[in-house]
């Protein structure tokens, strides 16, 4: 039955991308081919604001924001400084990157000339900036609420935490050492005192390997985990190195191998493990993506001949939208998952098939509402199965 | 009437020109003018609209500014007190790939990358260094016998002194013949900014002409020239879930649910009533415990 799921998630993945790849392409060709038929009309009329703006939007389409900004560039330059076109100019630029250029140009914008939903997105813009040019920066979110497994009367309290603190380690290349912690809490209910926790912590300098600002990144790591599950104390320490490597627009490709020790509190011996977790990211638009990954591992018991293993296989897909009627400049999200995982060996034997979706909608400003649901199968290694949908509604903030 | 001033003024320019001379590029804006120099001919004004050749010297007055725009994309912008001889344009558009180089012996000029500097470096020559733009943009001075070059985005931005050569992907990085020196203060940016486009000015606009404030977002990671963009939620995407299945506790034959979260009693011993013999030795040989 694993192989059979597992089967279906590879499936699924490669019949996605060999569907959507292809499309994807081809429509960037009749794109840039439509851009490249304006291009040769304002090299004739260089002045024509309206082909400037076609060729923008065209720009703005194939996510060439260099070409986007040479062209608004112009448009201020010919005398078109308009309140819009400077607050676009400056999203081009905090979009490559250029916080210095983007925060010159956010400050010639005179709010009071834009829409509030602009204005909202104007102060989170500036706020932005001024942060992206400190050498430590600090980046997350926290929530909480409440889950529900199998029915809404069996009701639990959650905690989650994100944060990312990226510091510039100087010098031309701007590489970073980059830690990101991540925590959750899932509280007792009234007929039980038991609590379930788990936080990991990674941290490493992330490297420029080809020397450019994009193309390979390479992150070799220390990971911490503390989790408290099943009534069973963990905790583990890892070596690991991870690499992405953004190949194309649309396309990056990823790698992410670790080794480790871990103790348990009902154990007397350690365990020693290690996992290797390649993928793939395909991203049509900037607001779309699918992720699919594999992972593998295993590891034994020290002092002892218990051995287990992990296969598994993930599919993410997220879309990000505006929704239009909250008060934030923020995209709602959408994300859904398919998993699944088989462990042989060890007390963790079995296999899990667990699919779900988010929601995460921003309701004003950086505070967000995030719904979701999913559906988790077990098959333990004694072939006992435990099913049971989760049900959870959080509130939280981003910092 | 325009349309005839400048259908006069590119027939001026055709019959000042040598036959050979390579169109490489337009004037894109020019305040008031620019004047340019092609090779072997007499100097002209250069207003908007007209074509710039190779090997082109192209001046800006000290109250000059203007834009050339190649034809491989890239975009050149000179302040007032500059100039610039076009001295490298080979581009194929069917390949997409050529070459783009200039010589800056005076003022600003702002570079934006187009195709031919995304194969291969774009190379802007001072009297006292070499700039290579690869995928990028950048700004370039050479004033008071100095070059400062700024690298604004993309790829990377490197200066060659003696041999020498120093490399930066800091956004907002400066390099002079000393190296990478650090990053460029917002003061300095304004008054590159301000030589380069002039006085900011405000007036009635188009909102959401380009549909760039659809499709950026600011809580989005920087996007590369190319539209590469690393994915974030590496980290994230496998949090927390063992701890979900642990609320679904531990298995029991044929359940939905179970869990130790839910049920103050998990694990039962099992009640056995033996009705025959036989029972036992069934369970015994492992039908029961599968």
């Amino acid at each position: 039955m694993w192989l059979c799921r597992l089967s279906r998630v590879a499936a699924a993945t490669l019949a996605f991308s060999l569907s959507v790849g292809p499309v994807s392409a081809q429509s960037n060709e009749l794109l840039s081919a439509e851009r490249d038929s304006i291009f040769l009309q304002m090299l004739d009329d260089p002045a024509n604001t309206d082909l400037m703006i076609s060729y923008a939007r065209l720009s703005v389409q194939l996510r060439d924001y260099e070409a986007v900004v040479s062209t608004l560039e112009r448009l201020v330059d010919q005398g078109a400084a308009t309140p819009a076109l400077r607050y676009e100019l400056g999203i081009a630029y905090f979009a490559l990157g250029s916080y210095e250029l983007a925060e010159f140009h956010f400050n010639q914008v005179d709010p009071a000339s834009l829409s509030a939903a602009q204005r909202v997105a104007l102060d989170d813009y500036q706020r932005r900036t001024g942060r992206a040019q400190r050498s430590g920066r600090i980046t997350g979110s926290i929530s909480g609420g409440a889950v529900a497994v199998g029915s809404l009367d069996d009701i639990y309290p959650v905690g989650d935490a994100r944060l990312l603190w990226s510091y510039d380690m100087g010098g031309a290349t701007q590489n970073t050492w980059d830690t990101d912690l991540r925590g959750r809490l899932i509280g007792a209910d009234s007929s039980d005192d038991k609590t379930q926790s788990a936080l990991r912590l990674r941290t490493g300098p992330s490297i420029k390997a080809e020397g450019t600002a994009y193309g390979i990144r390479l992150r070799p790591y220390v990971e911490l985990n503390a989790t408290d599950r099943d009534e069973v104390e963990r905790f583990s320490g890892a070596l690991g190195a991870e690499a992405i490597n953004p190949i194309s627009e649309a396309w990056s490709v990823f790698a992410d191998v670790q080794v480790g020790f871990e103790d348990r509190s009902n154990r007397t011996n350690g365990l020693t493990f290690g996992e290797l977790r390649l993928g793939a990211t395909y991203r049509p638009t900037r607001d779309t993506g699918i992720r699919a990954s594999a992972r593998m591992g295993g590891g034994f018991e020290d002092g002892s001949n218990d051995e287990f293993s992990l296969v598994g296989a993930r599919l993410d897909l997220f879309q990000r939208f505006d929704p239009g009627i909250t008060a934030s400049s923020r995209d709602a999200e959408l994300s859904a998952f398919i998993q699944a995982d088989i462990r042989e060996g060890g007390e963790d034997e079995g296999e899990q098939f667990s699919l779900g979706a988010q929601a995460k909608v921003f309701v004003y400003r950086e505070f967000f509402i995030a719904a979701d649901a999913q559906f988790i199968t077990f098959t333990d290694g004694n072939n006992e199965e435990a099913s049971d949908p989760i049900y959870g509604l959080r509130a939280g903030m981003e910092f | 009437m325009r349309t005839v001033f400048k259908s006069l003024g590119s027939l001026a320019a055709l019959i000042a020109l040598p036959l050979s001379a390579q169109e490489i590029g337009v004037v894109a804006s020019s305040e008031p003018t620019l004047r340019g120099t092609p090779p072997g001919a007499a100097e002209r004004a250069l207003k908007l609209g007209i074509d710039v050749v190779f090997n082109e010297a192209v001046e800006a007055s000290d109250s000059g500014r203007g834009q050339l725009l190649f034809r491989d994309q890239s975009t050149l912008t000179l302040a007032p007190n500059s100039r610039i001889v076009l001295d490298r344009f080979v581009y194929d558009p069917d390949q997409s790939a050529g070459e783009i180089g200039l010589s800056l012996t005076r003022g600003v000029l702002r570079f934006i990358g187009g195709r031919a500097a995304d194969a291969q470096e774009a190379t802007i020559t001072t009297p006292t260094a070499t700039i290579g733009i690869r995928g990028s943009s950048a700004f370039v001075q050479f004033m008071n016998g100095r070059t400062t070059a700024v690298f604004i985005a993309g790829e990377q931005l490197c200066i060659v002194i003696d041999e020498e050569r120093t490399c930066t992907t800091r956004r907002g990085g400066v390099l002079t013949e000393e190296g990478y020196v650090g990053s460029i203060g917002a003061e300095d940016l304004a008054a590159l900014l301000r030589a380069l486009d002039g006085v900011p000015g405000q007036g009635g606009g188009r909102p959401g002409a380009t549909g760039l404030q659809d499709q950026a977002n600011p809580d989005q990671q920087p996007i590369s020239t190319k539209g590469e963009e690393l994915d974030i939620g590496l980290f994230d995407a496998l949090f927390g879930t063992d701890l979900d299945r642990s609320l679904l506790g531990p298995g029991t034959p044929q359940s939905s649910g179970g869990s130790p979260m839910m049920d103050p009693d998990p694990d039962p011993e099992p009640e056995f009533e033996l009705e025959t013999p036989g029972e036992l030795l069934d369970i015994l040989d492992g039908d029961e415990l599968r």
